[in-house]
């Protein structure tokens, strides 16, 4: 071998090494704090009478949208940890969630010094159940000729997410092809009137749910997706991630169907709202 | 066996190395390629999970004007945190590093072997700082041997 090769070599070498990874993060601080995505007044769907059914698809399956002719969105969650407000009775309380030690001692922290700290505060996209809990809604568009379903987002950077219906395997964690990803990649199927969603392939740069519980690259996500009635869906969601939790635990929360715009106008649209990633304005305007 | 090579307009003689020499040189390479591939590996870890895991940039010394870089390069995998430090040709892997959440006090122990063959233990005692920030940092003590000095640390963003 030449001293060329050997040069050669030894240069790609360093530029690989010198490359930025593709999960790196390339968030700057923005304006933070309940200030991004904080829901506008009277927001909602007005006086509540008795539910409609629940909407279905010509094949009988459940439409998680709005039917034909129709309009709205799916309002802001609740918590998968504790059972007020919107959560879900059987949801386990913060005491009892399999934390690993490191994991309870994070969230405690989190916990402490409030929002400050949260990506999504920086308008980075929120994965997992945070994506249910953002002000300015969410809409299920299904796509049967594409086998997938799309779930939009109004809040945070306004972002999307699929989830294949067509009998795909979720991608290995070990796959070096793999690029973990905000939203992860899902997977789903219809047991009887539930959308059972499996997801893994998460990045570790946003918090998981509403307050940082923390979760690990090995986060592994099985939701549930069921509409009662036509004003009312049901979130329920298993946590798996071995690095941050002793065991899996599931929790869940309802989101009620908003029929105004996020303001309270008539429309029943996800209006638009756009927050930023790098916006490094705000806090000098007067 | 020689050939003449134009670099920026000169005229550079080169002679093939030995044998030895390119054995050296290619084994180098390799494991330049190793270690680079390695320390991306890491650096596409966790900002937001476990709060070792990642690249920390600092140094330590003695004082205010004699300092020494120092890279640490972290991983978790669900039990043990383990990792290296600088990484590279002089790269040292820890032989154990300790957690204690609640303080998020942190140990990272080593034992590089020197030139000479001879062991000097390293031992670095911090704590996290502004855990929850994603630019958090190591804050402590350095010690190798008899050397002994402050140490501070970033994660890498």
């Amino acid at each position: 071998m030449t001293r060329a090769w050997v040069t050669a070599f030894g240069a790609i070498a360093l530029f690989w090494s010198l490359l930025p990874a593709p999960t790196i993060a390339q968030d700057t601080p923005g304006p933070a704090g309940r200030g991004v995505g904080t829901p506008g007044p009277g927001r909602g769907r007005g006086a509540r009478g008795p539910s409609k059914p629940t909407p279905r698809w010509a094949d009988g399956h459940v439409n998680l949208g709005a039917p034909a002719g129709g309009s709205g969105f799916w309002g802001g969650g609740g918590s998968i940890v504790g059972k007020r407000g919107s959560s879900l009775p059987t949801n386990p309380e913060v005491g009892e969630v399999p934390f690993q030690p490191w994991a309870k001692a994070l969230y405690e922290a989190r916990l402490k010094v409030g929002d400050k700290d949260d990506p999504h505060a920086r308008c980075l996209p929120p994965g997992g159940p945070r994506q249910f809990q953002t002000p300015n809604g969410f809409e299920f568009i299904e796509q049967p000729e594409r086998k997938r379903i799309t779930i939009i987002f109004g809040g945070g950077p306004r972002s999307w997410r699929f989830i294949y219906l067509d009998g795909r395997p979720l991608p290995k964690l070990d796959d070096l092809d793999l690029i973990p990803t905000y939203f992860g990649y899902s997977t789903g199927r219809w047991e009887g009137d539930t959308l059972v969603v499996d997801s893994t392939g998460y990045n570790e740069k946003f918090w998981f749910h509403r307050g940082g519980l923390p979760h690990t690259d090995a986060l592994h996500l099985t939701e549930r997706f069921s509409r009662p009635d036509y004003d009312t869906l049901k979130y329920e969601v298993t946590v798996d991630d071995p690095k941050a939790y002793t065991k899996p635990w599931t929790g869940g929360f309802t989101v009620p169907w908003t029929y105004t715009n996020w303001d309270g106008s008539p429309g029943g649209e996800i209006h638009e709202y756009l927050c930023q990633d790098n916006e490094r304005d705000y806090s000098r305007l007067r | 066996m020689s050939a003449i090579t134009h670099v920026c307009g000169e005229h550079v003689t080169s002679q093939s190395p030995n044998p030895k020499t390119q054995i050296t040189r290619v084994a180098f390479a390799i494991a330049l390629l190793v270690v680079s591939g390695v320390s991306r590996t890491f650096v596409a870890h966790a900002q937001e999970g476990h709060p070792l895991v990642g690249t920390w940039h600092g140094t330590w010394g003695p004082n205010a004007t004699d300092r020494h870089d120092v890279t640490l390069v972290l991983e978790f995998d669900g039990k043990a945190i383990a990792g290296m430090m600088n990484p590279g040709l002089d790269a040292v892997r820890f032989d154990k590093i300790t957690l204690e959440p609640s303080t998020w006090s942190v140990r990272f122990e080593a034992t590089p072997k020197q030139a000479a063959g001879k062991a000097t233990p390293i031992v670095i005692d911090a704590k996290i700082e502004d855990v929850t920030n994603r630019r958090r940092s190591l804050v402590g003590t350095f010690t190798q041997g008899t050397s002994k000095g402050d140490f501070k640390a970033s994660r890498d963003d």
